[in-house]
């Protein structure tokens, strides 16, 4: 509806706009094709990683470790060895397998990339339409709450969470270590507001319609009509927000990593990007006048990382051009360390 | 404007009170020794173990630890206003002090990082807007994708390897040896603690620019990510704005296209840009402590990530409410430059 109207207001104005404007007619079909590439070049960057994380035993089989997401090691070398036949990328500090640790980081990533993303969509919406269907003073605390929330920068609240709650959920290792952990529960407790304001903004517009007063008249209690007509009506921009944060989430947690505040290899050698780019870190600058000398200890997992950033990224956008008809109307405002 | 600056002015001690309460209750879940050692100066050299119980239980009496939630609550806040931010066992100073010595690292990287990436942004942002679908729109579109998507601690190691270990030209840290013999002889004056602005105060140009060597790296990498969010926002809201019905009445008026821009297009074009500043900022907060770690920075950022190594709780602590008044002062600013450029705001 929105592409009818710019091409009315085109033809009634078409004398009065410049010449590039009535140009571009023509240009449309090029225009689409272009964007449904982005989408399909995302799909198809995601699909190499989701196959990877399913043929993981196929392509790297475990082999004397009884955790497979656990990356075995050859003996005790300090130094990186360069990639050879038995390890195609080499081995790290330590002597772990690069190879099988990048295989394995796949499934990992997925994981922390998804459940953390979900969690954030599940708060974030579930407060958004609260905030947008009751309106008021509902409406009122619960954007001020908010608003608190969004002065508070994602990087103070890791740090205080990790002094201290460290370890708030122990005992199991579904997203990496304790640590890890307690770093994924803060990035979804402070990292859902941006879900909130999309969702009230959408269910603001979305409550007027004719259909959600038709089913408060004829007596549908609130949880249903949240339910069954305002959460699936009021999707827009929300799945290209999740698009784009899987691919942040992965990249934020392999920072947190990075910047050395997880256990690392001599406490449990996970299969996590993250974890071996920060056990990699002191090879990052080769040996001098050998720049590159151990360019496999961090570059893979390097670009493992930006390819899976780059692929969501892609669906993202693409899905942002495709879902959204007033051509790129809708903003990305989304938090990315 | 003066009636909005001040009615905008009201929701900032409301806004302090939630955030400050938010981390108290965090602050909270600790036991109330590892409490009191926030504000103990050094533990260590304690000579007896009942010494350190007294000098505990002194603390813990003195700063009402052991009191009820709002009274504990009211005596820390007006221990931050009045300068008491604990004190550092870590780097055995007070965690205000620490502040004000790490301050102008980060302010220095911050300033050549987004100024230069703002601007750009915004002219780049309205340039791809201006020509859609044109060849200078897809390469900013594409610039700005890869700056967005590529995390920035990746980007920031990937150029170290190759401008400073391979080629040499871009150095971490922030001066070279030489330098800072030099900056903290007594001869050399300290006007602001910003190296650059120092160096030319003081009339030493070598110094100036080694001082700008160092910060060329991370700022880039700072500023990349910055640029990519802005520009995208600038080039979407510029394009939104070109299809406003005042836009064709002004082109209809028979104004010229450039001043349809210039006046018109661009002001409007640049309120989104303001309105993500909140979140802008926070997502800067971020990125400056992992490019400060990755480039070996000594700034608030890498003080405060080596104060989690070092569990050193009054630092970490410091940094958050640092960050966080960063955080609404910015928004504020944000908020009052906003109602600046649209008088719908500030007449409403």
């Amino acid at each position: 509806m929105g592409e009818k109207t710019t091409y009315l207001t085109h033809s009634i104005t078409g004398d009065l706009t410049d010449k590039s404007k009535t140009k571009k007619t023509p240009r449309k079909d090029n225009q689409r094709r272009t964007r449904n590439f982005e989408l399909m070049l995302g799909v198809l960057i995601v699909l190499v990683f989701a196959v990877v994380a399913l043929a993981a035993p196929l392509i790297a089989p475990p082999t004397h470790n009884e955790d497979p997401y656990l990356v075995p090691r050859d003996g005790f070398a300090v130094v990186p060895q360069p990639p050879n036949t038995d390890h195609p990328l080499g081995t790290m500090k330590g002597q772990y397998d690069i190879f099988y640790g990048l295989i394995w980081g796949t499934r990992v990533a997925f994981r922390i990339g998804l459940l953390i993303t979900a969690g954030r969509a599940l708060v974030g919406v579930l407060i958004g339409i609260t905030a947008g269907y009751f309106g008021g003073p509902i409406d009122a605390i619960l954007m001020r709450i908010t608003d608190a929330f969004l002065s508070f920068p994602l990087m103070a609240v890791i740090l205080v969470f990790l002094t201290v709650g460290s370890g708030i959920i122990q005992g199991n290792y579904l997203l990496g270590d304790e640590i890890e952990q307690t770093i994924a529960l803060a990035l979804i407790l402070f990292g859902w507001m941006q879900y909130t304001r999309l969702m009230r903004g959408n269910v603001l517009v979305e409550r007027e319609k004719t259909y959600i007063k038709a089913a408060t008249a004829t007596g549908t209690p609130p949880q249903r009509i949240i339910i069954r007509h305002l959460l699936p009506n009021a999707t827009q921009g929300l799945f290209v927000m999740i698009a784009s944060d899987v691919g942040a989430m992965v990249a934020t947690m392999a920072a947190f990593s990075f910047l050395g505040f997880t256990g690392g290899f001599n406490i449990r050698p996970a299969a996590d990007w993250g974890h071996m780019l920060s056990d990699s870190r002191d090879f990052i600058i080769g040996m001098p006048g050998h720049a590159f000398k151990y360019w496999y200890t961090y570059m893979p997992c390097s670009l493992a990382i930006l390819f899976f950033s780059i692929g969501w990224n892609l669906i993202g956008d693409g899905l942002r051009d495709v879902l959204d008809p007033r051509l790129n109307g809708r903003r990305v405002t989304k938090t990315q360390s | 404007m003066i009636e909005y600056i001040l009615r905008r002015l009201l929701i900032l001690p409301l806004m302090l009170f939630l955030v400050s309460g938010m981390l108290f209750l965090l602050i909270m879940q600790l036991p109330v020794e590892q409490r009191a050692h926030v504000y103990m100066p050094s533990g260590k050299g304690m000579k007896t173990e009942e010494e350190e119980q007294r000098v505990l239980e002194v603390t813990i009496e003195k700063y009402g630890l052991d009191e009820p939630l709002l009274v504990q609550y009211t005596k820390w806040v007006r221990n931050l206003a009045k300068g008491d931010w604990g004190y550092s066992p870590t780097w055995r100073q007070p965690v205000l002090e620490g502040l004000k010595q790490r301050i102008p690292a980060t302010l220095e990287l911050t300033l050549v990082s987004l100024i230069p990436a703002t601007a750009l942004a915004l002219g780049l942002g309205s340039i791809a807007g201006k020509q859609k679908n044109k060849f200078p729109d897809h390469l900013i579109r594409t610039f700005a994708f890869i700056g967005w998507a590529f995390p920035s601690f990746i980007m920031g190691l990937m150029m170290m390897n190759v401008l400073y270990a391979w080629l040499g030209w871009f150095p971490p840290e922030r001066l070279s040896t030489w330098a800072s013999t030099l900056v903290n002889n007594p001869n050399f004056h300290t006007y602001t603690g910003l190296y650059t602005i120092d160096a030319l105060l003081n009339g030493n140009f070598e110094l100036f620019t080694d001082a700008l060597r160092h910060l060329i790296l991370p700022g880039i990498t700072l500023a990349a990510v910055q640029w990519a969010l802005l520009t995208r926002i600038m080039r979407d809201s510029l394009l939104e704005v070109l299809r406003a019905d005042y836009i064709t009445t002004a082109r209809a008026k028979g104004v010229r296209e450039r001043q349809v821009l210039s006046i018109h297009a661009r002001p409007n074009a640049v309120l989104p840009v303001i309105s993500t500043t909140g979140i802008a900022m926070s997502m800067f907060l971020s990125n400056i402590v992992v490019i400060e770690v990755l480039f070996h920075l000594d700034g608030v950022g890498r003080w405060a990530v080596r104060a989690i190594q070092t569990a050193d709780l009054p630092v970490v602590v410091g940094f958050a409410i640092f960050s966080c008044i960063v955080t609404i002062l910015t928004s504020l600013l944000a908020d009052i430059l906003y109602a600046v450029i649209d008088p719908r705001v500030r007449l409403n």
